[in-house]
């Protein structure tokens, strides 16, 4: 056999061996996509069929369905142009030597002030979005001398590449902002979901009145889209339990945590319900809950002194306190307070 | 088929309606049930000690227990049930991370320590990495009074040994039986309690028989005292009443009392603390309306203002208007270490005003006595509070002002202190709208030889002043020589050091307001020079002739924590084991004196 021969006939069994291993590839895929199929049926059918037990099978999917109301928050881009390398921290400090916003770069702690970042005397609270926008307002700190009532019902941006802080919006209030209550906007928090920011604000509102309001907002168009009304809230914080996606809020007047139903466009449902006080827990008491965080089914929430005056300066004192959520009852139970710093 | 497209119809409605996101919503949470709070008037402990015998016991064994060593209060024996419980109390007093605070440790005085519990311990008190078995660990835990916390042993009762100690800051423990008890007798033999649950005292046992009594939890968030709350629900008065009794200083705080359709139980619907007590009683009694009282032949209206204090007005007397009204606007405090560093506090109500350092109670009325200890007069005075002094960087104001029998009258701002350390300046700001005639005013300063009368708005450095030989500096008169001789602070009264002052004349406009409202601050903290922010209304300056004049009073006090020579300070002190906080206040202001007619 010459050897152009032999080249042949082993072309000829490499080519039988070929067309039987890709068949057979092909039955497995064929069996991968089918087993595929009846388990996405499967999955569809069991989720379909009520169950008496619906904390268990929604476990996996509520812990990934709150991932992607926070999953789309980003860091600013403007820090690196700056030098500040990633992660940072975003300092609002109020004190007699800090005013207005820092970033810091948490590695090193080396931190900038850009030109701007004071205007709006003293910040509050803060959040992001999906572009690494920082959202605040400002906050009055000892005296109004620097934040003007007027003044306080503003939300600000920051834009993320630029840096550059300027007012984003000023948002209506039932009574005219008064020194009798110096503050206006305070919660803010961004859904992914919705693409919606949602600002509490509890401007005009009085000693006999409540006329605060929660804003769901559409930041591209700067457009008001819902209100929740006649409520005082400060922190706010989203969270989907086992019976859908809600909106927990601290109270102003009282040191209770409230919630309300979100529904699928953002807006609010007709469901406020009490979740639970601060002061029924072993040492709480009347401290208010300013800031709210819920990750991985715990609720962290810092609370402070709020009265409406400018006393909570001068008490450096935060409680803070955490909850854990109870998916068996759809309630949160508490796990421990300490003051911050200890 | 109508009936059909009528279903249909409502089906859409329903569905639509549903389905429509809540443009807005307008919610109201549960109704708040209404409730009266009364703050309780100090009653003298002495007075209590002698009505109360479980207290005249309990003060006895407290003493007692203050020169033990360790100076901790057991439980009596009549509270432990068996012998490991004994060993339990016995194991931890005796363990040194246990004691570890019992002690002052600065100045090693005892302090006043309490064992609180002794029990069993429950699974959850066991941290997983403890071994200690359920039936021979037993919790104990011991409150400080001092430091308003908490220390925890778990004692293995078998193997004689402490195993695990947790102090808790800012934590208060369940209360023992004779604590729970006593805060009962204190609630019961208190005026308010009495009077709201509408007991006859010659009838308490037979009317506390029909009153069932819980305790609940409470905090006394700025005393940072053991507080709880006896709860009494009665039901043939059909009036629960909520109490909070301070057991670091044996007194009532205050009651909330409501219906009893707002308790759950024996629990309200709506638990108070000392803050919302303290603030709903000021808010109601004092800044929402005015309040009047009299002194003798002196007729005064005074209310808390949102930023500027007490402030009295249509102050009379002998039936004759003296002040139209009277205020401090504004305390700046700068600090002479840094330049620009410091604070421009207002001081006001507890709730919805821009004040920073707020009224914690309403105000009170104290007897003024000479030296020879006769009594010459009352003063209403004001207390606001930053709400952890005297801790650093927190401050204590008082707004008061004397009125004597002879119709003269002295405006004050006392300052107790402590801010945020050793070279702090204090500047209040006085507007004083003093009526010398109904009309014209004229303003004089003595020049050492004769009163000049003031023509224009101007301002004058209390460091340039000439004093009459009375001590006088400046004069308010009608144009017929009537009015008041005014005499600064020169060191010559109790708790002055003269007051440094900046004085300044303005014109009052009827269609002006310059302070006639509730003025924000005026000024920036730091200046240490006439620019107060009262000058602002010198600017362009007027004429003074036949106006009614404004005087703004600017002192300057500068605080010191000498040993011996402490001003404007305050300090935490240990007395009988609980702290104490000293104070030595500053006292700035000027007295008016009536001119008589020769």
């Amino acid at each position: 056999m010459s050897g152009k021969k032999a080249k042949r006939k082993r072309k000829a069994q490499n080519q039988s061996k070929k067309t039987k291993s890709s068949n057979k590839k092909r039955t497995t895929a064929i069996w991968i996509v089918t087993v595929l199929i009846f388990a996405l049926i499967g999955t569809i059918g069991y989720n379909l069929i009520p169950d008496k037990k619906p904390n268990r099978h929604n476990k996996y999917l509520q812990a990934n369905s709150n991932k992607s109301i926070f999953s789309c928050i980003k860091s600013p881009v403007f820090p690196l142009k700056y030098g500040l390398k990633p992660p940072y921290a975003i300092d609002l400090r109020q004190n007699n030597e800090s005013m207005g916003l820092k970033i810091m770069e948490v590695k090193t702690g080396k931190s900038i002030q850009l030109p701007g970042w004071r205007k709006f005397g003293y910040l509050g609270l803060y959040t992001l979005d999906n572009l690494g926008n920082i959202f605040t307002s400002p906050l009055p700190y000892v005296s109004i001398d620097i934040n003007p009532p007027k003044e306080q019902n503003k939300i600000l941006k920051v834009d993320s590449k630029t840096g550059t802080m300027k007012e984003f919006m000023n948002l209506p209030s039932v009574n005219t902002p008064s020194p009798k209550n110096p503050f206006g906007v305070i919660g803010l928090v961004f859904d992914c979901e919705t693409q919606s920011l949602y600002v509490s604000s509890v401007a005009g509102s009085t000693f006999n009145k409540e006329t605060g309001k929660i804003f769901q907002i559409n930041p591209t168009k700067r457009e008001i889209l819902n209100t929740f009304d006649n409520h005082d809230i400060m922190g706010l914080a989203i969270f989907r339990g086992i019976n859908g996606k809600r909106m927990y809020m601290g109270l102003a007047r009282k040191p209770e945590i409230w919630s309300v139903g979100i529904n699928k466009s953002g807006g609010f449902k007709n469901d406020f319900r009490f979740e639970f006080s601060l002061k029924d827990v072993p040492g709480g008491g009347n401290l208010k809950a300013h800031r709210l965080r819920i990750k991985n089914n715990r609720m962290t929430l810092k609370a402070r002194e709020f009265s409406y005056t400018l006393i909570a300066a001068s008490s450096p004192l935060r409680t803070i306190y955490t909850f854990d959520y109870n998916r068996d009852k759809d309630k949160w139970d508490f796990v421990e307070l300490h003051q911050e710093g200890n | 088929m109508n009936k059909s497209i009528l279903i249909v119809a409502i089906l859409t409605f329903v569905f639509f309606f549903s389905c429509n996101p809540d443009k807005k919503n307008t919610n109201k949470q549960n109704s708040i049930p209404e409730k009266h709070m009364v703050l309780a008037k100090p009653v003298p402990v002495t007075e209590l000690i002698n009505k109360i015998p479980e207290l005249a016991y309990y003060h006895k064994k407290l003493t007692e227990s203050l020169k033990n060593n360790p100076p901790v209060l057991l439980l009596d024996k009549s509270e432990i049930r068996d012998k490991k419980q004994e060993i339990a109390q016995d194991l931890a007093i005796k363990n040194k991370d246990f004691i570890r605070d019992v002690y002052h440790p600065d100045t090693n005085e005892p302090l006043r320590n309490e064992i609180m519990i002794v029990r069993e311990a429950l699974p959850g008190d066991i941290p997983k990495n403890i071994n200690c078995n359920n039936k021979d660990c037993y919790y104990v835990s011991m409150y400080n009074y001092f430091f308003n916390s908490s220390t925890i042993a778990l004692v293995d009762v078998k193997n004689n040994k402490v195993v695990k100690v947790k102090h808790i800051v800012d934590g208060q423990a369940e209360l023992n039986k004779r604590l729970t008890d006593l805060a009962i007798s204190i609630a019961i033999n208190s005026p308010e309690v009495i009077e709201a649950l509408g007991i006859n005292p010659n009838e308490k046992e037979a009317t506390m028989s029909n009153v069932k009594t819980a305790m609940n939890g409470t905090k006394c968030e700025r005393s940072k005292h053991l507080c709880v709350a006896p709860t009494f629900l009665n039901h043939i008065n059909k009036r629960a009443l909520w109490a909070i009794v301070d057991l670091t200083d044996w007194k009532l705080v205050g009651v909330a009392w409501t219906e009893l359709g707002d308790f759950e139980g024996d629990i309200p619907k709506n638990k108070t603390t000392e803050t919302e007590l303290q603030n709903d009683y000021v808010m109601e009694n004092f800044c929402e309306k005015n309040n009047d009282t009299t002194f003798g032949d002196w007729k005064v209206n005074y209310r808390i203002t949102s930023s500027d204090g007490l402030e009295i007005f249509d102050v009379k007397y002998k039936d004759k208007t003296i002040i139209r009204s009277s205020k401090i606007v504004d305390w700046h405090v700068s600090y002479l270490y840094k330049e620009g560093v410091g604070y421009s506090d207002a001081t006001g109500c507890p709730m919805f005003s821009s004040s920073a350092v707020v009224a914690f109670n309403g105000p009170y009325v104290e007897k003024i006595y000479n030296n020879q200890g006769q009594k010459t007069g009352y003063a209403l005075v004001q207390d606001f509070r930053s709400p952890i002094w005297p801790a650093p960087c927190n401050y204590r104001y008082q707004s008061r002002f004397e009125f004597y029998d002879d119709g003269s009258f002295r405006i004050t701002g006392v300052n107790h202190g402590r801010g945020c350390n050793t070279q702090g300046v204090y500047k209040p700001v006085f507007r004083m709208d003093i009526l010398a005639s109904e009309g014209a005013e004229e303003f004089s300063t003595w020049n050492g030889k004769k009163w000049q009368k003031w023509t224009k708005e101007k301002w004058m450095d209390q460091k340039n002043a000439k004093y009459t030989k009375e001590g006088y500096w400046m004069k308010l008169t009608s144009p017929n020589g009537s009015g008041y001789y005014i005499e600064p602070g020169i060191g010559q009264w109790a708790h002055n050091r003269g007051d440094s002052a900046f004085v300044y004349v303005s014109a009052w406009h009827e269609n002006k307001d310059e302070g006639d409202t509730d003025m924000v601050t005026i000024g920036t903290c730091c200046n240490y020079d006439y620019k107060q922010g009262p000058e602002k209304f010198l600017e362009p300056p007027e004429t003074l002739q036949g106006n009614h004049l404004i005087i703004w009073y600017v002192p300057r006090m500068h605080n010191d924590n000498t040993p011996g020579k402490e001003y404007c300070w305050a300090t935490q002190v240990v007395e009988n084991g609980k702290m104490k906080i000293k104070t030595w206040p500053g006292i700035v202001g000027p007295k008016f004196i009536p001119i008589k007619n020769k």
